[in-house]
């Protein structure tokens, strides 16, 4: 039935186990280590091709890769695959909040019986239990050690804390203090553009995440009001939904710390930041000619980082001159491409890069250059792609009342996620 | 005490080890943070040295007594108890000795300890403990505090996987379901509604409306994996009234705006099971979950966009037309991994349809620039696919031809390959157009190379240098790999009989080579060939490229798509691997495992859906016969469907279809004496299927009809249907013989809702076109639900013998009850029915 997984498993880049937790007895350890031998290290072209969901017998391997870590489900039933990826993203999220953002295999060595005591919390018998960070962090201490030299407080704050660990708003435990309030609201967005040969659109859209953290003391209940009603939008678990239903305002008591607050979808009145007019043409069999030029759209006050674009070229490039108007481009031979860097690309202004590329000449018949498309990735601070803008995000405290101050920070950026012209 | 018995093991530190542990069960000098200290570190050797994998069992004693000395420390606890479950069940004497620390700990005034201890007890796992372990659950089951509660209620499960009767003698269950109804605490609730839907079946629980109702209520209080729990019960519920399935959808429709996606796929499994008998409900309730999909597809990570996209896989194949508009969202992103970009190609190729082929075919064309040269084959294989689906073909062929071109020698091979079972569904193009100059010899692909050939052979008298382009690869027969010869020895054989005199040398060349071969297949393949040849050769050549007089027979359709029936069974398994390997459970999952007891009811629809299917069960038996990785081999290149096979020259078989798994399963169907069923046909390895193929022939040349496929096919030698293109009837006529005529054939079919959706799309005139395309002519056709109704006919060439189909779809009970009127005697007719299922065949979904 339902449940996700017989056992779980932390392996390196190389298959060895760091952890190991079984809740049934139903998989051996070897199971584990035929993953290694049979599917990790499986050499030829399966090696690359390799999906997340595969099968030795009938025990079925869930995987997923991150940073030089395997996290692996192992199961023998009709498990919910679904359930089984969304938990193990949700224990990477929840560890890397532990270790404050360094999930790898270092920082699982280190802590290994940290991670084995949450492992213990998260999940039983194959069932996910609670995979909250902050309810997780009231009762299972960040350095696995609570018995130092306030022992007899911190026991006694634990145990107080297990008390929430079940209770209604599972995200938040009450009796959190601050000396002043602060709230950060991140709108972090991604803007996917593909632009055919001839200029056409075929594919934009914008996928947002509102990240918050909050430092607030006591239970404050926030509103969040933005402009423009989302159509593909989803929540965290503390937002009341049927409130946004009804009203379009985004009402929520906060887990405290960092967390993700919504994400959204929109592919209808998007604002592109640049606009890429790029004109290739291959001039017999070694020469080609590349114009390419960039425009910011988005206003003279603001301004784009790290702006980076990539012009492919043939891989028997030889020679390239290139000229630009502004920041530096040099050619790349592993990335078969031209690439062009501009750290600090104004609002309102063009660049232009120009290049004369010539390549080797051989007697042998050459195959045509398939003309892979121009990519671009940049980071435009202070920019919604989406339209995307707050209204107002409203503080109330019940008890504290008019008393409750709270400093606010809104930030947002535009991210390039697919950001591409085919030429 | 026990001795160390892991062969990893190293000595020394084990020893090591053991003496630290043994100083530090005496408090000696040191301080008490300094020996806390060094007793953690100690530990955390050992649970590090356990989860290398080395045998630490035996200082079992030593970690015992030394936790126990400082029972206040719970982290130590946590780690002494962790040991405890690993080794348990390898050393359950050593396991007893800690049943009284863990008693006491039950009893400890910390809920965490009283939690933490009941877990590790119930993990223990060892049958002959159970009896101390009853007594702390039960009394668990009334804590005051929630987590020990929670923790119970597992282990009530646990118990129950290792002696049902115990929990049954000691009422644990009926403790469970008293606290389902009444704690007030989320979590605890939600591992109950667990562990009943384990122990009773969801079907059953499900049937508890007061319960349900009870739950969807307090939804929002449970965790994210609560609600899933939750969710998956309300799927199984059958409501009493639509009025019944709008409230409930009402109540849940928020849930699919939650961050979680596995609460939302949960959320979107329950609208479709709900809706299920409302056809209308259940396109608008497709329409609304799509937007959820897209979104998920967008946004996730790619291991689970992985398993959304199966979904969406499957959800596109039962009704492609809610999914026609939104093909964008199935582009490929060039940041996507190969398994995404694979996935979303098949999407693109299910739900091409007349209105998006083109943009379709114009972006798939994009990816074969793909640097990797497995995405680029395989969106070449998807325009090849597509080409195969849709009625206007002439432009996808014109861009596959573009393809050969390219210059890659992958895309040119997998080209190939698309080509041949092109040719195989529309003949006719093997006269328009021309292969250009590849060579045979030029191709590197085994599998492209025996495509190529069986294209130089088949169309041999086109293509005038074929001979000559087959000759370097005939030299060199013995070091082609085994598809290949095949192939090379039909095709020698066919242009044999197209250009004797230039093919003699190679068909004699050819022969040698495969009668000296050592691969059995091909020196069967060539004796056959051989002794048919000695014997009469008009007679083989009936027999190897069928009779020439003939018009070449058409593949009508190729079954790419999982047959309908596996593919309900799939979906009666939504959200669950099922639809990730796109097999029902019964294939995978061991029924004969640890957990036995399962009542499950999640298997038995699969499995009875599986028995009703013996195609199904063939292909996808196959699959998982060879265990392992062969669930994951792309089955489709094996699932010609066996009908056709037996409808297509019988010699065909082989050289059409290369692999030899396919080429064991067609024999198999199409020469009933070999009808083993399900296992004969998984244990050959096509060395079966060939001797019964042999074992057919033999009966032809004999002359007996005691099978059926020389009979059917002397039967067509005498009497051939041959539908007149182009013929046009008048209404007035149409009415006067329809009326004249009694009915000669009667049936009712059942459709699923995407043929439905299917047969009205487009004003009912996609279908007509697609009868068109078998001769069959439209007199009339159209209507809305609840009623379509189809007037056909079509008229038999030489014997000018008149067919006349009436169709009438009632949409309610997706029923098709066809009527066929006839003037023609009845062998004519039995062909004409025949044709005419296979048409219909060939447009469901």
């Amino acid at each position: 039935m339902a449940h996700c997984c017989a056992a779980i498993y932390f392996m390196n880049i190389r298959g060895d186990i760091l952890i190991e937790r079984r809740y049934r007895d139903d998989v051996e350890r070897d199971m584990a280590e035929n993953f290694r031998t049979q599917i990790l290290n499986s050499k030829g072209e399966s090696a690359s091709l390799q999906t997340p969901v595969r099968t030795l017998g009938s025990c079925t391997f869930m995987y997923l890769r991150h940073a030089d870590l395997y996290i692996l489900m192992v199961t023998r039933n009709n498990a919910n695959v679904m359930m089984a990826f969304k938990f193990m993203t949700s224990l990477v999220d929840l560890l890397r909040s532990y270790f404050e953002g360094a999930l790898n295999e270092s920082s699982v060595k280190r802590n290994f019986v940290l991670i084995y005591e949450l492992l213990d919390e998260t999940m039983d018998y194959g069932f996910p239990q609670l995979t909250e960070p902050a309810a997780l962090k009231s009762f299972i201490l960040q350095k696995g050690v609570r018995s130092e030299l306030d022992a007899a407080s911190s026991t006694q704050q634990a145990r107080n804390a297990t008390l929430t660990v079940t209770g209604a708003v599972s995200w938040r435990r009450p009796g959190l203090k601050y000396s002043s309030n602060e709230v950060f609201l991140d709108i972090v967005e991604e803007v996917n553009l593909l632009l055919s040969s001839t200029g056409a659109v075929l594919r934009n859209d914008v996928a947002g995440k509102v990240l918050m953290k909050c430092k607030l003391s006591d239970m404050p209940e926030l509103r969040l009001g933005l402009n423009e009603a989302l159509e593909d939008v989803t929540f965290h678990q503390c937002v009341n939904l049927g409130a946004y239903e009804q009203s379009k305002v985004v009402t929520f008591i906060p887990p405290d710390g960092e967390f993700e607050l919504m994400r959204y979808r929109t592919s209808e009145g998007i604002n592109v930041p640049f606009k890429v007019i790029p004109v290739v043409k291959e001039l017999g069999r070694t020469r080609l000619e590349a114009n390419v030029s960039v425009r910011s759209l988005f206003g003279a006050k603001m301004f784009a980082l790290n702006t980076v674009v990539l012009v492919p070229v043939p891989d028997y490039t030889a020679k390239c001159n290139i000229v630009v108007t502004s920041g530096k481009a040099k050619y790349d031979a592993t990335k078969k491409a031209i690439v062009w860097k501009i750290k600090r690309f104004s609002g309102a202004c063009e660049h232009n890069l120009r290049a004369e590329v010539s390549m080797v000449s051989t007697t042998k018949e050459r195959k045509p250059w398939p003309r892979p498309p121009i990519s671009m990735s940049f980071q435009v601070p202070m920019f919604s792609a989406s339209g995307l803008r707050v209204m107002y995000l409203k503080i109330t405290e019940r008890r504290q009342g008019p008393a409750y101050s709270v400093e606010k920070w809104v930030r947002k950026v535009c991210k390039s996620g697919d950001f591409q012209v085919r030429i | 005490m026990s001795k160390p018995r892991g062969p990893t093991k190293p000595r020394g530190e084990y020893a090591e080890l053991s003496a630290q542990l043994q100083g530090l069960c005496m408090t000696g000098k040191r301080s008490n943070i300094e020996l806390r200290q060094a007793k953690k570190e100690a530990f955390k050797k050992v649970i590090n040295y356990m989860t290398l994998g080395m045998d630490m069992a035996g200082l079992f004693p030593m970690m015992t007594s030394c936790a126990n000395l400082s029972p206040d420390d719970v982290v130590l606890k946590k780690m002494l108890y962790l040991y405890i479950t690993h080794y348990a069940a390898s050393t359950p004497d050593l396991a007893l000795l800690t049943i009284n620390q863990l008693h006491k700990d039950c009893q400890d005034q910390d809920p965490t300890v009283r939690g933490l201890a009941l877990r590790s007890l119930c993990s223990l796992r060892i049958p002959n403990l159970l009896e101390y372990v009853v007594t702390p659950v039960s009394a668990g089951l009334d804590d005051r505090h929630p987590y020990v509660r929670r923790t119970a209620v597992m282990g009530v499960l646990k118990i129950w996987h290792m002696s049902p009767d115990v929990v049954e003698a000691q009422g644990l269950l009926q403790h469970v379901q008293q606290l389902l109804g009444q704690d007030g605490d989320p979590q605890v609730a939600a591992n109950c509604l667990t562990l009943l839907m384990q122990v009773q079946g969801v079907k059953r629980l499900a049937s508890n409306k007061a319960l349900m109702y009870s739950l969807i209520n307090r939804i929002k209080e449970f965790s994210d994996w609560a609600q899933c729990q939750v969710l998956e019960l309300v799927a199984h519920y059958t409501p009493g009234s639509d009025a019944e399935v709008y409230d409930l959808l009402n109540a849940l429709e928020d849930r699919l705006g939650v961050n979680n996606s596995a609460v939302v796929l949960a959320t979107i499994k329950v609208f479709l099971y709900m809706t299920l008998s409302m056809t209308a409900t259940h396109q608008q309730v497709l329409e609304r979950v799509k937007e959820q999909l897209k979104s998920l597809i967008s946004r996730e990570d790619p291991a689970a966009v992985y398993a959304v996209l199966c979904h969406a896989r499957l959800l596109v194949a039962r009704a492609p037309m809610i999914f026609e508009g939104d093909y964008m969202a199935f582009y490929c992103r060039s940041h996507d991994s190969w398994y995404v970009k694979q996935l979303k190609m098949e999407i693109l190729t299910l739900l091409a349809s007349a209105s998006n082929v083109y943009d379709i075919v114009g972006e798939l064309t994009e990816y074969t620039r793909d640097i990797s040269a497995d995405t680029a084959r395989q969106a070449v294989k998807a325009v090849g696919r597509i080409a195969l689906s849709v009625a206007d073909v002439n432009g996808i062929v014109e861009r596959l031809l573009l393809f050969l071109e390219s210059g890659y020698d992958h895309i040119v091979a997998e080209t190939l390959v698309q080509l041949k079972d092109l040719l195989r569904r529309y003949p006719d193009l093997g006269e328009v157009f021309s292969m250009g100059d590849i060579r045979p010899s030029g191709v590197a692909d085994p599998e492209a190379r025996a495509a190529l050939v069986w294209i130089l052979g088949h169309f041999g008298q086109h293509i005038d240098t074929a001979p000559y382009l087959l000759q370097p690869l005939v030299e060199a027969f013995g070091s082609e790999p085994q598809p290949v010869k095949l192939a090379l020895l039909t095709a020698a054989a066919k242009l044999f009989f197209k250009k004797p005199g230039e093919s003699r040398k190679l068909l004699g060349a050819c022969l040698a080579g495969g009668l000296n071969d050592s691969d059995q297949d091909v020196h069967d393949r060539a004796l056959l060939y051989y002794r048919l040849l000695k014997q009469d050769v008009s007679t083989a050549q009936l027999v190897i490229a069928g009779d020439p007089n003939e018009p070449q027979q058409a593949m009508p359709f190729f079954t790419d798509e999982l047959p309908q029936e596996a593919q309900q069974a799939i979906f009666d398994e939504f959200n669950t691997l099922s639809v990730v390997y796109q097999q029902p459970a019964s294939s995978f999952v061991q029924s004969a495992q640890y957990h036995a007891q399962h009542a499950d009811e999640y298997d038995a629809p699969g499995g009875a859906a599986a028995a009703d299917a013996p195609g199904s069960a063939g292909s996808s038996g196959a699959a998982a016969a060879d265990g392992g990785d062969a669930l994951l081999v792309d089955t489709s290149t094996n699932l010609l469907d066996s009908v056709q096979q037996q409808e297509a020259n019988l010699l065909d078989l082989g050289d059409d279809e290369p692999s030899s798994a396919s080429l064991a399963g067609g024999a198999a169907a199409a020469a009933p004496a070999a009808a083993a069923g399900l296992g004969g046909l998984l244990d050959d390895d096509g060395l079966g299927g060939l001797d019964s193929l042999m074992g057919g022939l033999g009966g032809l040349s004999g002359g007996s009809s005691s099978s059926n496929g020389p009979g059917q096919q002397q039967q067509q030698q005498q009497q051939q249907l041959q539908l007149s293109p182009g013929f046009k009837l008048m209404p007035g006529v149409f009415q006067e013989r329809w009326r004249a005529l009694a009915p000669a054939e009667q049936y009712v079919d059942s459709l699923n809702m995407a043929t439905l959706a299917a047969l009205a799309a487009n004003d009912h005139k996609d279908f007509c076109g697609h009868v068109g395309q078998a001769n069959v002519y439209t007199m009339a056709c159209g209507g809305a639900a609840p009623m379509f109704k189809y007037y056909f006919y079509a008229q038999d060439g030489p014997s000018q013998c008149l067919f006349l189909v009436e169709m009438v779809v009632a949409t309610a009970s997706r029923h098709a009850t066809v009527t066929i009127k006839s003037d023609a005697p009845q062998p004519l007719l039995a062909q004409f029915v025949a044709v005419w299922k296979t048409v219909l065949l060939g447009f469901y979904r």
